[in-house]
């Protein structure tokens, strides 16, 4: 029993001359990527609002994403013609417009902004110009000029609840920031509206804290930034509020004022200075370094979830490291350490706020040129980043804005009208996006 | 004469075809893909070219349907809005003209030289998935909304050689080994679909395969082991777009082993024995998101069976049954792969089948002594039923 082996050359060299090449592969021409950059203000088929749109807030771990947005194409029957507020669920892509009520049973629709998730995105705070709520105070509600004002909304009930006056009357006046607790039940916001009586009528822009009740249906307001003389008389400094100014229990409120009347012994100069309320306590507490004339300010600030830490863009007048040099730092609540967490070879952009995750451990903030502010994310133990780039890494010299950061820290949001952040962004406005995971 | 009339019957349907599954021919679809270690049909040459090496001169065709997940619109449930699906369906070939496998074995030199040479058409793959487009990696729930159309075939020629270690009819162990190889030609064809994009090209590639098949037993009178091993080699196509936005797919590497089981007197009765490994794993591009699923490679195997019952004296019939456990290319049917940042959307009963497989033949020897069958076969218990339809012609 034999065979000619030869035979075997043939097959051998044809198989070899075809495996080798073969199992080289070079399958997988596309990367994984960690980190992307989308576009929230679009249909999940990638449709593009035809309107601008911005502000995003999320839901604690970023599942849940709400912003305002003037776009008529984001959901069916938007014909208001109006900036509605709306909030997408990022995992089945679904869009509602919560603002697009209809005239019916008395609403009044108007123009509306700012809206502020709670954890599980249940609650929206938001502002908004029209009459969202059918009460009896309605005959304070005057459509023209348009006044933003401050509403609760239950995306379970679908129902609005007005934040009203003391005296059950429609503010006066704009409504110009608000933030709300994990659970919905608090809401900060600051307004220069001269009637609410009962707790402060001087119409200087003051921060508010807002107690809708275990039932997010009885809504009682507090002046939070009020001088230490008096409880009804507002700051001679005023209170400004950011979009992360809450801690998540609703117990803590960080805001901003140049007032020399809340804490005078510790600050009673004009400089801009930090604040934190306790609810529970009423006490109020110094964070930044007291101003000195105009050389030292702070502003901007954001608390974490958790309370630990606040955030604020910190600027020093002095000459050293230069003039008007702004940073970011982070305030460690209970220790008192101070800390710049910014670059210093980039400093900090000052017309942006400071948002924070829950832990505290990573910050949203604006950094370059004065009105054109990038915003860049710190994480502790890790550095900063830039964050208004596109997935492949372009990025822009225009604006971006609006930051916002969810509570796990794993997603981030800004808007800006670039059209490189994404690859079919062509409607050339203002639009939300999101960067994460991280 | 059936021939024609089954050839009629088959391309007078039409359609777009798809699969994932490969097991061309009548016969092995009837068999449940039991193919590795088959010596006496011309489908060899695809299969295993070792096969081919003591054939005499034939031919061989077969049609035979492919499950897809084409892209519907459908009726919504809810409001105006259109609404899309991705169920499976079992459709021919387009062109139906065009068989799914079309060969021919020419023995070279004496007829008992052991040397063969064979070449071949064959459409192992017709892929029609359907696709989301994601750019949110947090978005779970997902609408078909584009679809990929592929069709991967290669043309072959095989050189396959036997060498005998003992008689034919002398009973003994390792009776003799064929061995065998291809050099393919590949050509796949691609249409992608979707609501702002339409757009198709062709390509081509090379690849290979090689085989053995082995006499591992043969008593001469009632009983014989046939043992085969076959390597199909992937093939890399150069796609020539921007592979970010196309979800389209190489052709897979397979491994398969198999064994022949000819069993009682004169050998009426076969059983067969296969495995069968597929990497699907580098077929596609990875997904575009960390943490998504993405293909796997899938291990097959099945069992067949066939008998031989005389009806006349030169008229044969061959009932044939067979089971195949058919692993799909994806681990979960609710989390299906993403191939870059298309995230796969279809209609699907599972991630592995337990498929049933059953056909028949007629085969007759003409005047001249010539071997002819017309074969059939079908399965049912993947999430669409499949049949194919063969004639073996020997000239």
């Amino acid at each position: 029993m034999s065979f000619d082996v030869r035979w075997l050359r043939i097959p051998a060299l044809l198989a070899a001359a075809v495996v080798l090449p073969c199992c080289s592969g070079d399958a997988g021409k596309g990367d994984t990527v960690q980190i992307v950059t989308i576009r929230a203000s679009e249909t999940t088929p990638g449709i593009q609002g035809d309107g601008a749109s911005g502000q995003a807030s999320f839901s604690a771990d970023g599942r849940i994403v709400a912003f305002s947005s003037s776009a008529t194409n984001l959901t069916p029957n938007d014909s208001n013609d109006l900036s509605d507020i709306f909030v997408k669920d990022r995992v089945t892509g679904v869009i509602e417009n919560i603002t697009n009520v209809g005239n019916i049973n008395n609403l009044i629709m108007g123009m509306s902004a700012y809206p502020s998730l709670s954890a599980d995105g249940r609650y929206v705070g938001l502002l908004s110009a029209g009459m969202l709520q059918d009460i009896p105070a309605s005959s304070s509600y005057v459509a023209n000029p348009p006044v933003f004002r401050p509403y609760l909304y239950d995306r379970v009930l679908r129902t609005f609840v007005a934040v009203l006056t003391p005296g059950f009357q429609f503010m006066n006046s704009d409504t110009f920031d608000l933030c709300l607790s994990a659970d919905g039940r608090y809401m900060a916001f600051s307004t220069n509206s001269t009637n609410m009586t009962g707790i402060n009528t001087q119409g200087q822009v003051q921060a508010y804290l807002c107690d809708f009740g275990p039932s997010h249906t009885t809504p009682v307001v507090t002046l939070i930034s009020r001088a230490s003389s008096s409880a009804t008389l507002g700051s001679n400094g005023g209170g400004f509020l950011g979009p992360g100014s809450i801690s998540a229990d609703g117990d803590l409120i960080v805001f901003d004022s140049a007032g020399t009347d809340i804490l005078p012994a510790q600050d009673a100069d004009t400089g801009m200075d930090v604040y934190l309320y306790q609810r529970s306590t009423g006490t109020r507490t110094l964070i930044s370094i007291a101003s000195s004339g105009n050389s030292k300010q702070s502003f901007f600030s954001g608390i974490s979830g958790d309370g630990t830490t606040i955030g604020y863009i910190y600027n020093d007048a002095s000459l050293f490291p230069q003039p008007n040099f702004r940073s970011c730092q982070l305030y460690t609540v209970g220790t008192g350490l101070r800390r710049t967490v910014s670059d210093p070879a980039l400093g900090a952009q000052a017309n942006t706020s400071v948002v924070l995750s829950g832990d505290g451990t990573r910050a949203v903030y604006g950094v370059g040129t004065f009105g054109q502010p990038q915003q860049y994310l710190f994480i502790d133990g890790v550095g900063n980043q830039l964050l208004a780039q596109s997935t492949d890494g372009q990025t822009t010299t225009l604006s971006t804005n609006a930051p916002a950061i969810s509570s796990d820290g794993r997603w981030t949001s800004w808007s800006t009208t670039a059209t490189n952040m994404i690859s079919h962004d062509t409607n050339g406005v203002n639009d939300v996006f999101l960067r994460g995971p991280f | 004469m059936k021939t024609p009339a089954a050839l009629l019957l088959v391309l007078g349907l039409a359609g777009v075809a798809h699969a994932q599954d490969q097991q061309l021919g009548a016969r092995t679809k009837a068999m449940g893909g039991s193919y590795t270690a088959f010596e006496d049909d011309p489908v060899s040459v695809w299969l295993n070219p070792a096969g081919i090496a003591t054939q005499p001169k034939s031919l061989a065709i077969a049609y035979q349907t492919y499950v897809t997940y084409p892209l519907h619109e459908v009726k919504p449930t809810v409001g105006d809005a259109t609404e899309t699906s991705a169920g499976a369906e079992t459709v021919f070939v387009d062109p139906a003209i065009v068989p799914s496998f079309l060969g021919m074995v020419f023995p070279v030199g004496r007829s008992d030289s052991g040397l063969a040479l064979g070449v071949c058409y064959a459409r192992p793959y017709h892929l029609n998935y359907s696709f989301d487009k994601v750019t949110d990696p947090e978005l779970k729930v997902f609408t078909p909304t584009s679809n990929i159309d592929q069709s991967l075939s290669r043309f072959r020629v095989a050189a396959a050689k036997d060498f005998r270690f003992s008689p034919p009819g002398v009973a003994g162990f390792l009776t003799h080994l064929s061995v065998g190889v291809g050099v393919d030609v590949g050509i796949e064809r691609w249409e992608f679909k979707s609501a702002s994009r339409s757009a198709s090209d062709t390509a081509t590639a090379f690849g290979g395969g090689a085989g053995l098949l082995l006499g591992v037993y043969d008593d001469g009178d009632s009983f014989r082991i046939n043992f085969g091993a076959a390597w199909q080699s992937a093939m890399r196509w150069n796609f020539n777009i921007d592979p970010d936005i196309l979800p389209a797919f190489d052709m897979p590497q397979q491994v398969n082993v198999g064994a022949t089981f000819y069993l009682l007197k004169g050998y009426p009765l076969r059983a067969t024995l296969d495995l069968q490994w597929v990497q699907w794993s580098q077929t596609a591009d990875p997904p575009f998101f960390a943490g998504r699923a993405k293909f796997r490679d899938v291990l097959n195997y099945s069992l067949g069976v066939e008998y031989r019952i005389g009806i006349l004296d030169d008229v044969d019939l061959y009932p044939r049954l067979g089971y195949r456990r058919f692993e799909a290319p994806w681990a979960d049917k609710n989390n299906l792969p993403m191939v870059g940042s298309y995230q796969l959307v279809l209609d699907t009963k599972g991630s592995q089948f337990n498929l049933f497989t059953f056909g028949a033949g007629v085969g007759w020897t003409s005047a001249e002594g010539k071997g002819r069958s017309v074969d059939v076969g079908a399965d049912v218990g993947g999430d669409s039923w499949t049949i194919a339809i063969g004639v073996n012609y020997e000239f």
